[in-house]
């Protein structure tokens, strides 16, 4: 008897709590959803800070379309500079602070790992821009979702691609030796060992900063190998083809989502230079395709001034599932409601990236797959097979 | 007195809380040479620093002929021409006795080989030596080429700082008979000097200097044989 | 493979020594040592970036208004930052120097800050293949520059009055003061001229190299191996161990391991400095320090 009175009271003060003109859940009001957003918007990462205009852009393009069941999205935007410790400040200030409902944010996985624990704790829902990283969904974590290409699938494609064509042997490897260049390369290594038995035939590092890859390329074409696979920040990839176009070194290159073809294009100044480069290519259509110059305006439209590059669009598919997962949750908006939402998500199509994202309660990587790409002409050719060129 | 060409007028000089110099006055007439006399500390390198622009007085003026000079920075007041021989000799060891001859003339280029002539005629030591590094001369050849150096740049008033601090007594012979010289040839000079007989061997006045301040002037004829007495009083 | 690795290491080399003769000529005129250098060298990138893509300018003439752009920088530097430091002890003024290094790539990530930008190719002649071993114009012209300024500035220090002046004013300021030199003018040139020398290397390798906020940071390190190798405080020992370190890092990448690269310049500064700490050609000043 006394059990249930204790229930009803319980039921009693849960409605009263979900009410509408009541307490409502952290960040929420009646007409306003306050969602955190961090990435490097200085720094030495900072090129990867453009991803937060296109995740800004497709909220306030939503807000100007009316909103989410007459919620507009209140956006709080820090700074982490790509530096894990100062990450860290900017998650615990838009979880105690700012109080946001959730997060999305989260371009540099090393600030990701750093605050995986305390968004953990926190229970804010957190859903990732652009930070690649496997470990960052592997093993899940309830609250975290991750709608991004994760590193081990990145290797996975390249190296798969690689290996479409016939004979190849030898698979050369030059990678950052920080952590970032590690996350890459391991799996990619792990890869080519577990699905063909092979090992690299050159394990090479180049750091971040450096102005020549000459001691690289010797190497490489001592080693004849067959591929390259490029771990590395888009300076040094437009450094090591320029390099390997003087040394006439003219082995296929693949290199990661993070590498922009047509900005390595203007970066090493040279068509030739870029003929052998394949990267791993997160979107469903070419950059300058009517179908992705439509997001390039709408991020335009609210940042005139902002240069659209191949990374502005690389959070605003995970954007749209979470604006999809804020409809679905409804008006008595929770952030278990929420959560449940992006569970649901099932082949979410955004017409953004190059695989559909699908969250479920056990796998929260939303995206499986993905495609190579290469300058054909000067014009950005999708490939999934080396015979596709 | 002749006119006066440097005039110090109640100046004091502090190096942070410590003051070196307080109020203190003196002047120099046109083709006179001075004697500055004092203990050690008690504020006549400073003095100088301070006529050269490196230590900036906090009261008062220094003039040159009637212009002021203090706050200027040291370049203009040896432009002006208020050339100092430093108690540290200032030259550059690296270089040879030529070259610190040459750059004391850098402002006076036109008239280099003239005053090179005059200060190898004063010392022929140093035209022996003219392609030998500074630093690998002795103390009394060094003394030489600061004086040599500090002639080169064609003094109005010459400024020397102990010209025989630390010189074998045939050195200090040597530069005395240069003080002589340079006195006969009608340069105006300031010496400050230890050693009172050779100061006084060539000055018309003399000044005394106790804790930053004039503590007894006068000409050096009226002194007489009081040279010893003289030093008792302020050296003991 | 061998004569392909000092090629590219004399050309590597070269703007490490540029960097490096610069702040040793700083050193020896002023006693300063400038952590800042760095940004001289990122300066003199982005300034002639600045002059190509926003200004218009060919390259030839953007460079030219670089390098004066960074000289005036240089002498601002020191008229308003260093100066009115006065006598201040070693520490603060090198503690001055880190502050505006920082300052420094704060205003250029507050232009430049998401953009790690791409400077247009400036001789873009394809590579020259002599007997197999590869040389392109950007290697001959960064190497056949360096030259030219190294000569130039010897020659100057070495064979002029100004220089002989300007060596005067290093060993002993006081010394100058007292021959009428005006020795803060001379100093605040050194700040220009050691500016300029960065921005020059910041200008050769700008059309190779790609230009963001924090590249002055690594270059500065190789500069810092460079005097150290050559002797700190020895104008000759800077280029000579900026040529070094190129051509030693390029052959250790290429015949021992790439992760050595990158760790070459901290490895010859501590070898240097417990074998040999007064560096290849290190002569005791005993004034110096
Ligand atoms: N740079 C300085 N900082 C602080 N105090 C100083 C400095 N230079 C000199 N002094 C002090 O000022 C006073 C005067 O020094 P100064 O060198 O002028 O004496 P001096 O008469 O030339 O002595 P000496 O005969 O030993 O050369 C001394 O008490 C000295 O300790
Ligand atoms: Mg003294």
């Amino acid at each position: 008897m006394f059990k249930t009175k204790y229930l009803a009271c319980m039921l009693g003060l849960g409605a009263m709590l979900a009410g509408p003109a009541f307490a409502q859940a952290p960040g929420v009001t009646d007409d306003s959803i306050k969602i955190g957003i961090f990435g490097p918007m200085t720094g030495s990462a900072a090129l990867f800070g453009k991803a937060v205009f296109g995740v800004e852009a497709v909220y306030k393009d939503v807000n100007d379309h009316g909103g989410i069941n007459g919620r507009k999205i209140d956006i709080v935007r820090e700074d982490t500079g790509c530096d894990p410790t100062r990450g860290t400040a900017a998650v615990k200030k838009l979880i105690s602070q700012s109080q946001v409902f959730a997060i999305n944010g989260g371009l540099c996985s090393g600030v990701v790992m750093a605050v995986k624990e305390e968004v953990a704790k926190a229970g804010v829902p957190f859903v990732i821009i652009g930070a690649a990283s496997s470990a960052i969904s592997d093993p899940m974590m309830p609250n975290l979702f991750h709608p991004v290409a994760t590193t081990s699938n990145v290797a996975k494609t390249m190296i798969d691609f690689a290996m479409t064509r016939e004979g190849t042997k030898k698979i050369a490897v030059v990678s950052h030796s920080d952590d970032w260049g590690k996350s890459n390369r391991d799996p990619a290594v792990d890869h080519l060992k577990e699905a063909y038995g092979l090992d690299p035939v050159l394990d090479l590092t180049m750091e971040r900063g450096s102005s020549d890859a000459t001691p690289q390329i010797l190497k490489i074409r001592n080693a004849d190998a067959d591929f390259v696979v490029l771990m590395m920040y888009p300076a040094e990839v437009a450094i090591f083809l320029r390099d390997a176009y003087k040394y006439g070194l003219k082995v296929p290159v693949l290199a990661p989502q993070s590498i922009s073809l047509k900005d390595t294009r203007e970066r090493v100044g040279n068509d030739a230079a870029v003929e052998n480069l394949y990267v791993f290519y997160p979107y469903a259509h070419p950059t300058d395709s009517p179908e992705m110059e439509k997001w390039g305006k709408l991020i335009n439209k609210y940042y005139p001034d902002e240069r659209v590059e191949s990374f502005s669009y690389l959070g605003m598919s995970g954007a749209l599932a979470v604006v999809e997962a804020l409809k679905a949750a409804g008006p008595d908006l929770t952030r278990q409601k929420f959560m449940d939402a992006l569970n649901d998500l099932r082949d979410f199509d955004s017409g953004i990236s190059s695989a559909p994202i699908t969250f479920t309660p056990e796998d929260h990587a939303g995206i499986k797959g993905g495609a190579m790409a290469t300058l054909d002409d000067g014009k950005v050719t999708v490939m999934k097979k080396w015979q596709d060129k | 007195m002749a006119s006066s060409l440097l005039s110090v007028k109640s100046i004091s000089a502090r190096y942070g809380k410590v003051t070196a110099i307080e109020d203190l006055s003196l002047d120099v007439g046109e083709g006179e040479v001075i004697a500055l006399l004092g203990a050690n500390g008690s504020g006549k390198t400073t003095l100088l620093n301070t006529i050269s622009g490196f230590i900036a007085p906090s009261a008062s003026s220094i003039e040159l002929r009637g212009e002021v000079i203090s706050g200027e920075p040291p370049h203009r007041v040896f432009r002006a021409g208020v050339v100092q021989v430093s108690q540290m000799r200032d030259l550059f060891p690296a270089m040879t006795v030529l070259d610190n001859l040459e750059l004391g003339a850098v402002c006076h280029r036109a008239t280099l080989s003239r005053e090179l002539e005059k200060v190898f005629h004063y010392f022929p030591r140093l035209a022996e030596r003219r392609t030998q590094r500074v630093a690998t001369l002795s103390g009394g050849e060094q003394q030489m080429v600061a004086i040599g150096r500090a002639l080169m740049g064609r003094p109005r008033i010459l400024l020397l700082d102990e010209p025989s601090g630390g010189l074998a007594p045939r050195f200090v012979q040597e530069i005395a008979n240069i003080m002589n010289v340079l006195k006969a040839e009608g340069a105006t000079m300031l010496i400050v000097e230890q050693n009172i007989a050779m100061a006084l061997g060539a000055a018309d006045r003399f000044y005394v200097i106790r804790s930053g301040t004039i503590a007894r002037s006068g000409d050096v004829s009226e002194l007489g044989d009081d040279h010893k007495a003289l030093a008792r009083e302020f050296y003991l | 493979m061998f004569v392909q690795l000092i090629l590219s290491g004399v050309a590597q080399g070269s703007i490490y020594a540029l960097v490096a003769l610069g702040m040793t000529a700083l050193f020896r005129a002023t006693t300063i040592v400038n952590f800042g250098h760095g940004e001289f060298f990122m300066g003199g990138a982005f300034v002639l970036y600045v002059m190509i893509n926003v200004v218009g300018l060919p390259f030839l003439p953007g460079a030219l208004l670089a390098i004066v752009v960074m000289f005036l920088v240089g002498m601002t530097i020191e008229r308003v930052l260093i100066r009115p430091m006065g006598l201040a002890p070693h520490i603060a003024l090198a503690m001055m120097t880190v502050a505006f290094s920082f300052l420094f790539r704060g205003i250029a990530r507050a232009f430049w800050g998401r953009e790690v930008l791409p400077m247009p190719a400036v001789f873009s002649f394809p590579p020259i293949d002599v007997a197999g071993v590869i040389i392109t114009t950007q290697d001959l012209l960064i190497t056949g520059m360096t030259l030219f300024f190294v000569v130039l500035f010897f020659i100057f220090f070495q064979r002029t009055n100004l220089g002989r002046i300007a060596q005067a004013a290093s060993a002993n300021p006081r010394g100058a003061s007292l021959v009428g030199i005006n020795v803060n003018l001379f100093h605040g040139t050194m700040w220009g001229v050691a500016a300029g020398l960065g921005a020059i290397a910041g200008i050769l390798v700008a059309p190779i190299t790609l230009l963001y906020p924090d590249m002055g940071a690594l270059i500065l390190i190789k500069a810092f191996a460079a005097m150290t190798l050559g002797g700190f405080g020895n104008l000759g020992g800077a280029v000579v161990g900026g040529l070094l370190i190129g051509i030693l890092e390029q052959l250790s990448g290429g015949y021992l391991s790439t992760a050595l690269i990158d760790i070459f310049a901290y490895l010859v500064i501590i070898a240097v400095l417990l074998i040999r700490p007064a560096g290849l050609f290190g002569i005791r000043e005993s004034q110096r320090v």
